[in-house]
């Protein structure tokens, strides 16, 4: 008796066909917090003008995601764009590069291919922005973000305070 | 009060005398309690000692009211105060817009529940300021995925790491994961874990091992247990975490990491077959919880937290304190009642109590931390017989730290560490160590890290008869060790990341000695990789192996530490949404301490034998959605050598974890956990088995949160959550191995208990 249940019940939970949606909400809040980093962080005056593209490395479903949430809206009169990339080649182009986590491995490859380009380069998790990111988003913890303010102060790119407060502020990457 | 030692046969004359002085008569039980496991399997055979222990009707009971006295007041007063602070400082909704960017003001009155933020528009979150969005994220709770597989380890080498670059083999459970598989102690907590098997004892109720463990001490003392990375070890007895295990604030941990396998490289004695690193939040969330059921069984704790700015960066205070009872669980037990010589039947009625409270501090690099906790149980001793004994225990475990960031490349912590620990049941206890340990840091580019630091641990301590003071079983000591360490990890290529590390130790009264270790980590593609480890650990006597003088036992001065060699190898796979684990071990264990040594007519312990284990572990963790999550292990272990000590583990053979949890996010999560825990190898040779023989059991756990402010779409309160707990579902008979006593076993935990709870969270 005791095995039957258990058996129903393993068996309730393996054959769940609950919502799989992979985390719509978690690509709706990356798409709202790069959206708010754009306004928070200060380009040189030569990327002021054109449209404003948003890199996303490697995951189809996350671009398509920030694309749909994105796309048409405005950063000052630049209009946003968001483009999937395979590959790092054609990086430069881009104002902002968000980088999803089970991508962080290609973090050097990106730094390489912006390097010394005013190119703001968005991660997910810890230690991320001690290897060279700009900003990475945090799973948990008090501050949301851990933020690389030397690394992109030396690509021409200005945090403002209202960024550094909500975050940590890191060094690293060889900046 | 008659001291009649008819059944010490095998007693001599002189012992015999002895024994007859009440008092010494207590000592003699007590060596005899710390030595029966290990006497009961020598190389030579099974000896059952305790046919050589003598009944006695009078007890000595300890009261614990001795204990509750000024440290654990001023821990509790602190720690009230401190939640006292946090929670009228901390806003249970938004803050007032601050942002000063091109945002709109939103200014939320009360806190939105999450059915109202889904519910909002794409354009009205954008117009959020990132503060306020990332306060709804958090209520969101979008983050799920990343917290329960994403997740950077800093156990294994003491710097951050991910999961699958650290070198060891390395298992995580998360705040997320506690959450929502419940558990009432920290117990309930690790029992979730991948290779972690609880068992219990007539003096530690409360008590667990790893894999490829062997020895049948009646302490963890093949485990060590750290707070936020720094040890909460005591080394008088050696490996007793039993008040933390049940006492332990669960609310306020962040995550445990486990490392299973040799850990004495960067933490010393003790980090033998694996350890345990509990780190809590850097900040408490505030909590209350209250929680009763089944066995006469009251939980409840509180807690919180603050931030306060200053010039020096935030100020985190956060305290946290718990309480846990447990007194109407009783079950039909056979042991010798005192002074009478037949086995009779009793009702046996192991309750345990304990109050704990965690404090802990944090600005800029300075991090101080305290956990004190006061333990009781009624235990049957170590004879044992009845009537049972009250056993107390006070511990206390306190760190101070500073880290400094001298450049980029290079930064330094040190930190002092306190471990207080007292006991009370037949006897008395009491032992401090204090660490200073100095560790540096060198990371010069992202391919090199360099680990240097060193440590003294100073020990002392003392034990005394309870009844008699002037009775001393081991006179006051006083020792110094040193320590040192060093450790490289280089990655060469992308694909490949090779660590080497050693520790050079000098514990007082032995020779210097030397633990090394080095790993290999080839990643084949982002996904899937291989770790291959050899590592070395070690345990030092303890100072009751060493400077225990008793009529029956005595110390061994000449003692060296015991040591373990292990080859690791693991297999993993990890995608966005699935960790796979595939692992296998080989331990060797040298140098074993056991008590088959002789100094005139007194046993001592010796340096002899060795054991060794290898085995596979499987540990998976999938979350397939936002609202399921799995996880699963598997640990299928065996003896190589064929001898009576390595066919008596007190470890089953194979155990079995499953659990499969479901959050709807709207306020609703229900879980269920699965334990099968298979056959023991240690069991009465002699089959004297009074009470039922351990089998294999399934143990069923069901647990079930319902948000009450979520599921009723009500703004502005705190979060109410109604919680059901159903333990040991299949209502399974739970028994221990505990050969060689009066007794075979000892009764694990209670049948069919069914718990409900409320949980407040601001």
């Amino acid at each position: 008796m005791k095995q039957r249940l258990l058996i129903v019940l393993l068996s309730l939970v393996l054959f769940h066909t609950g919502r799989f949606s992979i985390s719509a909400q978690q690509g709706l809040f990356e798409s709202l917090y790069i959206l708010k980093m754009t306004a928070l962080v200060r380009f040189p005056a030569d990327r002021l003008s054109g449209e404003y593209l948003i890199g996303v490395v490697g995951s189809p479903d996350i671009a398509a995601q920030i694309e749909r949430s994105l796309t048409g809206k405005k950063v000052g009169e630049q209009t946003i764009k968001v483009r999937l990339f395979d590959e790092t080649s054609g990086l430069s182009s881009c104002h902002v590069i968000f980088l999803p986590d089970q991508y962080s491995k290609k973090l050097q490859r990106v730094l390489d291919a912006v390097r010394s380009k005013p190119v703001l380069v968005i991660t997910k998790g810890l230690g991320m922005a001690r290897e060279g990111s700009h900003i990475s988003i945090l799973p948990s913890g008090d501050k949301k973000f851990e933020v690389n303010k030397k690394a992109a102060e030396a690509v021409g790119l200005k945090m403002q305070d209202d960024l550094l407060r909500l975050s940590t502020v890191v060094e690293g990457g060889g900046q | 009060m008659n001291p009649i030692c008819h059944f010490l046969p095998k007693t001599s004359f002189v012992a015999q005398t002895f024994l007859s002085v009440p008092f010494i008569r207590e000592a003699y039980y007590l060596q005899q309690f710390f030595y029966r496991k290990l006497l009961v399997c020598t190389p030579f055979g099974v000896k059952d000692t305790d046919k050589n222990v003598c009944a006695t009707e009078e007890r000595f009971t300890y009261s614990s009211q001795t204990f509750f006295a000024f440290p654990q007041y001023l821990m509790l007063f602190l720690v009230l105060i401190t939640i006292s602070f946090a929670t009228i400082y901390a806003s249970p909704t938004l803050p007032a817009q601050q942002d000063t960017t091109q945002t709109t003001n939103h200014s939320f009155k009360t806190k939105p529940t999450r059915k109202q933020i889904l519910a909002m528009k794409f354009e009205d979150l954008s117009a959020l300021s990132l503060q306020e969005l990332t306060e709804l994220s958090a209520i969101v709770g979008v983050q799920s995925v990343d917290e329960l597989l994403k997740l950077l380890v800093n156990t294994a080498s003491k710097t951050n790491e991910r999961l699958n670059d650290a070198p060891g083999i390395v298992s995580v459970i998360t705040a997320r994961e506690i959450e929502l598989f419940g558990a009432q102690t920290l117990e309930d907590v690790l029992n979730y874990m991948v290779s972690v098997n609880l068992g219990t004892n007539f003096l530690y109720p409360e008590n667990l091992h790893l894999r490829g463990e062997t020895s049948q001490g009646l302490t963890n003392n093949h485990v060590l247990f750290l707070l936020n990375g720094r040890p909460m070890r005591e080394t008088l007895i050696g490996g007793i975490y039993t008040e933390i295990l049940t006492g332990f604030p669960i609310h306020a941990i962040e995550r445990i990491e486990l490392v299973r396998g040799p850990g004495s490289v960067l933490y010393g004695t003790g980090a033998f077959t694996g350890t345990v690193n509990i780190i809590t939040k850097s900040t408490f969330n505030t909590i209350l919880t209250a929680r009763a059921g089944s066995f006469g069984t009251i939980t409840a704790s509180a807690q919180s937290g603050v931030n306060l700015p200053t010039t020096l960066g935030d100020l985190k205070l956060s305290a946290a304190a718990y309480y846990h009872n447990r007194n109407d669980w009783s079950v039909p037990y056979r042991a010798r009642a005192a002074g009478n010589v037949p086995l009779t039947t009793n009702t046996y009625t192991p309750s345990r109590q304990a109050l704990s409270g965690l404090v802990t501090a944090e600005i800029g690099g300075f991090h101080a931390q305290a956990s004190i906790t006061n333990y009781s149980a009624t235990v049957l001793g170590i004879t044992p017989v009845f009537p049972t004994i009250e056993h107390t225990i006070l511990s206390v475990s306190a760190d101070a730290g500073y880290k400094h960031q001298f450049t980029d490349a290079f930064s330094s912590s040190l930190n002092f560490t306190a471990k207080h620990y007292q006991s009370a049941y037949e006897s008395r206890t009491n032992a401090q160590d204090f660490i200073l340990e100095l560790t540096n840091y060198y990371e010069p580019n992202q391919n090199f890290k360099f680990l240097l630091g060193g440590f003294l641990n100073a020990r002392q301590g003392t034990i005394v008869n309870a009844a008699n003071s002037a009775i001393i079983l081991i006179a006051p000591y006083n020792q110094l060790w040193f320590t040192g360490y060093a450790e490289a990890q280089w990655q060469p290529l992308e694909a490949l990341r090779l660590s080497a590390g050693v520790q050079v130790n000098k514990p007082e009264l032995t020779d210097f000695d030397i633990v090394p270790r080095l790993n290999v980590i080839v990643n084949f593609t982002p996904e899937i990789g291989l770790k291959a480890l050899y590592g070395q650990a070690y345990r030092a006597p303890s100072a009751f192996e060493m400077f225990l003088d008793g009529p029956v036992s005595v110390g061994n001065r000449n003692l060296r530490p015991e040591k373990v060699a292990t080859i690791d190898a693991e297999l993993f796979w990890e995608t966005s949404q699935t960790r796979l684990s595939l692992a296998y071990f080989n331990g060797l264990q040298t140098d074993v301490i056991t008590p088959t040594g002789r100094v005139g007519n007194r046993n001592t312990p010796v340096n002899q034998g060795q054991y060794q284990m290898e085995g596979i572990e499987f540990e998976g963790k999938v979350a397939p959605s936002n609202d399921l999550y799995l996880l699963g292990s598997v640990l299928l272990q065996r003896n190589l050598l064929n001898s009576t000590i390595a066919t008596s583990a007190p470890t089953p053979n194979l155990t079995v974890k499953f659990g499969a949890g479901y959050d709807n996010h709207d306020g609703l999560s229900a879980s269920i956990f699965y334990i099968y825990t298979g056959e023991y190898g240690l069991r009465n040779t002699n089959n004297f088995t009074p009470n039922p023989i351990p089998r294999p059991y399934h143990f069923l756990t069901a647990n079930i949160n319902a948000d009450i402010v979520e599921l009723l779409n009500l703004s502005g309160l705190p979060h109410i959550i109604l919680n059901l707990r159903i333990e040991n579902a299949l209502n399974e008979e739970k028994w221990y191995p505990n050969p060689g006593a009066n007794t075979n076993a000892l009764p694990l935990s209670p049948g069919r208990g069914i718990y409900g709870g409320i949980i407040v969270k601001f």
